[in-house]
């Protein structure tokens, strides 16, 4: 076979230097740089590309664009592999491996096929009227076959090993699209003074100027223009970046394919890049999209938008069809028919309207172009391959009459209904297109505040008018943006020949069935097989609002979102509901314009980078020794530090004991620490916590409970009085955040007359807590400067030392139950502190534990912690209330009494024992009577572990009832598991009730 | 006093990454020296504060927040209405004249020196770097010498104050200390692209 044999022998604006081969359903072909894989495909006399999503029919090349809807294809191999992508838009690159879709087992035989031939069964709500019984499980049952029969390409099952940034960008005025009225806004609004960024879909700029002839008048001009952008150092010409969202105050979302056209990604650079762009105004200049023309089989291979065609032609030297047939209702086919025919074709139009002006009938006839006016094309022939188009007499004002007309032998058939503006991005921020009765068209409505729309977008259609609205649009973006209105240049107009009246357009929305003859299918959305009969049956079942249609249908939706079909669909509709096409109105535009791989939404945040860690000073000591994390929030913990061989549980019922037999240090730097300061601190503390604040001496800490406004328990911590006006609070770990929210607020919004500041200290200091009996002995040799004698360094008092220079913050505050103590540092010194600790505890038996002793700990000493702080418990709740003060206000000390929070019943913390010791309990079971474990119960465990003191697994829930149940047998329910466990009620202080031990 | 342990001091690696250009595009190194003095006043004594501060620092205080002044390696940044951070070499005999002379009425001062990685980034592709995380716009127009902005860097709060020192695009940039390594992660990974310098930290 000739290599390209349909490619000219010179022409078009590819690189013929660089040959690059390509395979296609695994045969090799060839084609040139410059090229898309659709280009390449037709220079090799590939047109069937595909098989439709419903039916499997036939399918090909329809445009040249982002708005394909047939040419669907995966390209690549191994974790690169993508489907779905659109080969109009494929960049062909040396070794390109591409492969079609939905069909088994090859696209010329799909057997699949055979459901065309049920396609009057498959219409419209088929699915929804078929599988949805008997059974409410039978869609289930039937989805998996449904699935497995239509569809689109088939996902990627390797990890992609290429990486996608995220970036940032900002300018005066962004641009949108690089065609004539792009170029001309960008010049416009730079030569005034603004940032400009002009961002294209395309490889190159120019937009519809890359279609024309090479060679040309608008050549130069594209040239001239290109050159002073490239040079201006206030604007930013970002090539491939598409813009695929708009969304509130002037942001909007790009994608740039930065390696797509490329087998790999170059060494560091990502594949994608998703830009966050904020502009102060916006040009939108994103041009037209050509309308289908809807008839029988049209969506045979070789039928395409005529404006496709004139692309493969010109740009890149391809001749889709020898004998072609161009079937129009206005005039912009001409220019492609002629063209065609200067490049050997044997061209006919075919003209819906009866009248056409004598200058372009001249011009067609002396290109040698057959004219056929007043006609219409009323269905395509052949199969795989367009081989011929049904011609009839037409009246498009009275489209009904048509009769059956000739066959036209034609290997091409090249349509244009008319053109769409592109107007997705202004859909999306609320401002829907009106429909233009006279130019038939969508225009743009009411523009949102910062927009400006310019060129093709607007209606217009000559390149003169065009280039003349983008340098007007682009002034009028800069002056908003407060700079100068720019001269329009004589030099960027004169060159160009003179616009052209508007031609007539005929609307056309569907050529009828022929009045004998077989009902073809006519096709308006393509790649969802949506048909004319399927309109019409959704209105006859109701669905008269356009935005039912597309759901009742799915018209409009996949990787196309109907960008050729959606104009024809709402005339359809219109015309059965017998309303105007302005007031059926369209469907709501949500982003993306076009699909965005999750790759670039999610960027560099994968594996390690997936969300940020905070680590403590101390981490990097426990990472070398040998720690288990855990994470709690966004924090790294240690959760224990197994020996060879341990587990979990052996590991922390160890770490446990050893803190109760001896002394073990624990980091806790992760607890939220906030510097309160001021001379009213004393008072803010007052209104903040439940209790009483004014009268805690210097060098003295008090445990304090915080409350919502609503009355529910917020938080909990050791607040310490540092100096006079100084307090140094801590709080756990998961609500830091939230507690400064809270007390920020307070200061802020409700007592901004109280001299008080707060301030975020957690990553300033290192917290180690020193807990066993021998805690005094050891801080008291590695701290200096403190006496910790019990009498001298009473429980819940707090004291300045230093270890060697480190300067040492110490609160006498225990959370095992234990002598305990909490040292702080500076964080930069946490680590050579802990070691110091470590290192002197060696000779008392010292051990580091981790988070899961630490709990362990304080479920035996009946301590709450954030399971029981869930935010849906009271201080009564929790056995707290008595910490209340009855003598001043607090937050949240109003609503705390109010119905429902004051009932007796409310679960309330209890010590939970299973009855048998090796008996298991878990966290999350349910509270149950005896034999009753139907409903929500009587409460939940929120808390479990092992207790080596007592020898046995225990527990605290919250139980409606709480401690008057004292004694009582009650079930605890694990559904998930299938688990009961009898527990006995009873003090959630397991160990040292009295306090002996921390008071020692 | 000991050195303090830097929060990177386990992912630190002197040397070049990335893209192999001449120069790195983007420089990066610790500011070890970095002190970091809190001073916050009230609405009707913030004035009075600045006055009291004046002739300690001997350079004006920002009228506004946004824009830093400096003062060889010493800057003070209007971080809120009513509240400075001054950062780089704090002596303490400075840091004990600013605590001895504000009244406790008037002002407080917090230390928050270990509480933030410090980090100088510089070159031609300091911008470039930052727009690969951060969503503010640096532009010349934008982002002056000695403007600063706080945001988010991969979900991390930062300050980055825009230095620059020897003709040399630099910004300095704040991270919260239990932050450190991811987002010295998130900078080596950003950086990468166009080439990365990395020097000992000083």
């Amino acid at each position: 076979m000739t290599e390209q044999p349909f490619r000219l022998g010179d022409g078009g604006r590819i690189d013929r230097s660089r040959r690059l081969s390509f395979s296609f359903d695994g045969r090799s072909y060839t084609g040139w740089s410059g090229d898309t894989l659709a280009s390449a495909l037709l220079a090799n006399g590939v047109h069937l590309v595909g098989r439709s999503f419903k039916y499997h029919r036939p399918r090909g090349i329809y445009t040249a664009g982002v708005e394909e809807p047939n040419a669907l294809v995966s390209v690549r191999q191994g974790g690169r592999y993508e489907p779905n992508l659109p080969a109009t838009v494929v960049e062909l690159f040396d070794g390109l491996v591409a492969v079609s879709q939905n069909r088994w087992p090859s696209l010329r035989f799909d057997l699949m096929g055979v459901v065309d031939l049920f396609s009057p069964v498959f219409s419209a709500g088929f699915y929804y009227k078929t599988f949805m019984g008997p059974t409410r499980k039978a869609w289930s049952f039937y989805e998996h076959f449904i699935r497995r029969a239509a569809g689109l390409g088939n996902p990627p099952t390797e990890p992609d090993p290429d990486r996608y940034e995220k970036a940032h960008a900002f300018c005066d005025v962004l641009v949108i699209g690089a065609g004539p009225s792009g170029l001309a806004a960008a010049l416009a609004a730079a030569r005034g003074g603004a940032r400009v960024v002009l961002a294209d879909d395309d490889s190159s700029p120019g937009g519809a100027l890359l279609t024309h002839p090479p060679g040309g008048s608008s050549d130069a001009w594209l040239a001239g223009i290109v050159a002073e952008l490239q040079g201006l150092p206030n604007v930013r010409m970002m090539a491939r970046a598409s813009v695929f969202g708009a969304y509130d105050n002037l942001v909007f979302g790009l994608l740039e394919r930065v390696s797509d056209h490329l087998p790999a990604p170059p060494p560091f650079q990502p594949r994608q890049r998703y830009w966050t762009l904020q502009a102060r105004q916006a040009v939108l200049a994103a041009g037209a999209i050509e309308r289908p023309l809807v008839f029988g089989n049209n969506d045979r291979p070789g039928v395409m938008l005529a404006s496709a065609a004139r692309s493969y032609l010109n740009r890149h030297a391809v001749l889709p069809g020898r004998k072609v047939v161009a079937f129009t209702n206005n005039d912009s086919a001409y220019d492609v028919a002629i063209e065609l025919a200067a490049a050997g074709a044997d061209v006919t139009v075919v003209d819906a309207r009866r009248e056409v002006t004598v200058a372009l009938q001249d011009r067609a006839r002396n290109a040698g172009v057959s004219l056929r006016l007043g006609h219409a094309v009323a269905g395509a022939n052949g199969s795989q391959r367009v081989s011929g188009a049904n011609v009839m007499p037409f009246d498009a004002a009275r489209p009904a009459t048509a009769t059956v007309g000739e066959n036209l032998p034609c290997d091409l058939l090249v349509v244009s209904g008319g053109w769409t503006p592109t107007l997705h991005l202004l859909g999306q921020r609320g401002s829907k297109p009106v429909f233009d009765e006279a130019r038939a068209t969508l225009v743009p409505g009411t523009l949102p505040a910062g927009f400006h729309v310019a060129g093709g977008a607007t209606g217009l259609t000559d390149l003169r008018g065009c280039i003349e609205s983008g340098w007007n649009q682009g002034c009028a973006a800069a002056e908003a943006c407060g700079f100068g209105r720019a001269v329009l240049a004589d030099d960027l107009i004169r060159d160009l020949p003179d616009g052209d009246e508007p031609g007539t357009i005929a609307p056309v929305w569907v050529v009828p069935h022929p009045a004998s003859g077989k009902r073809r299918k006519q096709f308006v959305d393509l790649q969802n097989d949506v048909s004319v009969d399927d309109i019409a049956l959704a209105h006859r079942e109701g669905y008269e609002s356009v935005e039912h249609l597309k759901r009742y249908t799915t018209l409009g939706m996949a990787t196309d979102q109907g960008k050729t079909s959606n104009v024809n669909a709402l005339a359809i509709l219109a015309g059965l509901r017998e309303r105007p096409i302005a007031e059926v109105g369209t469907t709501t535009y949500r982003p993306p314009y076009f699909p965005v791989t999750i790759g670039a939404l999610v960027g560099g945040e994968t594996g390690q980078h997936f969300r940020p860690i905070r680590r403590s000073p101390i981490h990097d000591w426990h990472d070398r020794n040998g720690a288990a994390f855990a994470d709690v929030g966004l924090w790294q913990r240690p959760h224990y530090y197994a020996k060879s061989g341990e587990s979990l549980t052996e590991a922390y019922v160890r770490e446990t004991a050893q803190v109760r037999a001896t002394v073990g240090i624990v980091d806790v730097s992760s607890l939220g620490k906030i510097d309160v300061q001021g001379p009213d601190a004393a008072e803010f503390l007052n209104r903040v916590y439940v209790n009483t604040w004014t009268a805690l001496a210097t060098g003295r800490a008090r445990y304090g409970v915080m409350l919502r406004p609503d009355g529910m328990v917020l938080d909990d911590g050791t607040t310490s009085r540092i100096s006079e006006h100084y307090y140094f609070m801590t709080t756990t770990t998961g609500n830091a955040g939230p507690v400064m929210t809270h007390l920020e607020y307070l200061l802020q919004v409700v007592w901004p007359e109280l001299k008080v500041h707060v301030t975020s200290v957690t990553g300033q200091w290192a917290g180690i807590a020193i807990a066993g009996p021998r805690s005094r002995e050891l801080a008291s040799r590695v701290i200096g400067g403190i006496d910790f004698d019990n009498d001298a360094f009473p429980f819940m008092g707090v004291r300045h030392g230093h270890a060697g220079e480190i300067p040492v913050r110490v609160l006498r505050i225990s959370f095992s139950g234990e002598l305990a103590f909490e040292a702080y540092a500076p964080a930069g010194y946490g680590e050579a502190l802990w070691q110091k600790l470590f290192d002197e505890g060696q000779s008392l038996d010292l051990v580091a534990y981790g988070s899961e002793a630490l709990g362990a700990l304080r479920i035996e000493k009946g301590h709450v912690a954030g399971p029981e702080l869930d935010g849906r418990t009271t201080l009564a709740d929790l056995g707290l209330d008595r910490m209340a003060s009855k003598k001043k206000p607090f937050v949240g000390g109003t609503l705390m009494g109010r119905e429902g929070l004051t009932e007796t019943d409310r679960p309330r913390l209890v010590g939970l024992e299973p009855t048998d010791p090796n008996d298991k309990l878990a966290a999350g079971a349910i509270l149950c009577l005896p034999g009753h474990h139907e409903g929500h119960g009587l409460g939940v465990v929120t808390s479990v572990t092992y207790s080596p003191e007592l020898g046995r697994r225990i527990g605290i829930g919250l139980l409606s009832g709480g401690m008057s149940r004292e004694g009582e047998l009650i079930d605890a329910v694990f559904p998930m598991r299938g688990e009961v466990t009898s527990v006995r009620i009873r003090s959630p202080h397991f160990v040292d009730p009295e306090g002996t031990r921390l008071h020692a | 006093m000991p050195d303090p342990r830097s929060a990177l001091a386990a992912a630190y690696e002197v040397g070049r990454f990335g893209l192999d250009t001449d120069p790195a595009a983007v420089t990066v190194f610790e500011r070890t020296n970095c002190d970091l003095l809190q001073i916050s006043g009230w609405p009707e004594s913030f004035a009075s504060v600045t006055r009291q501060l004046a002739p300690i620092l001997d350079f004006e205080i920002p009228a506004d927040g946004g824009k830093a002044v400096s003062h060889g390696e010493l800057v003070l940044l209007r971080v809120g209405p009513e509240r400075l951070w001054l950062a780089g070499p704090c002596a303490a005999a400075l840091r004990a004249r600013i605590e001895e002379t504000l009244i406790v009425d008037e002002a407080v001062v917090t230390n928050l020196g270990h509480s933030r990685t410090v980090l100088r980034i510089l070159g031609p592709g300091a911008r470039t770097l930052f727009s690969r995380g951060l969503p503010i716009d640096l532009d010349e127009s934008a982002f002056a010498p000695n403007a600063f902005a706080q945001s988010l860097i991969h979900h991390i709060p930062v300050l980055v104050h825009r230095v620059d020192l020897q003709d040399q695009i630099t910004f300095d940039v704040y991270v919260p200390r239990d932050y450190g390594v991811s987002f010295w992660g998130w900078l080596t990974a950003a950086a990468a692209p166009i080439g990365c310098l990395v020097m000992e930290p000083r």
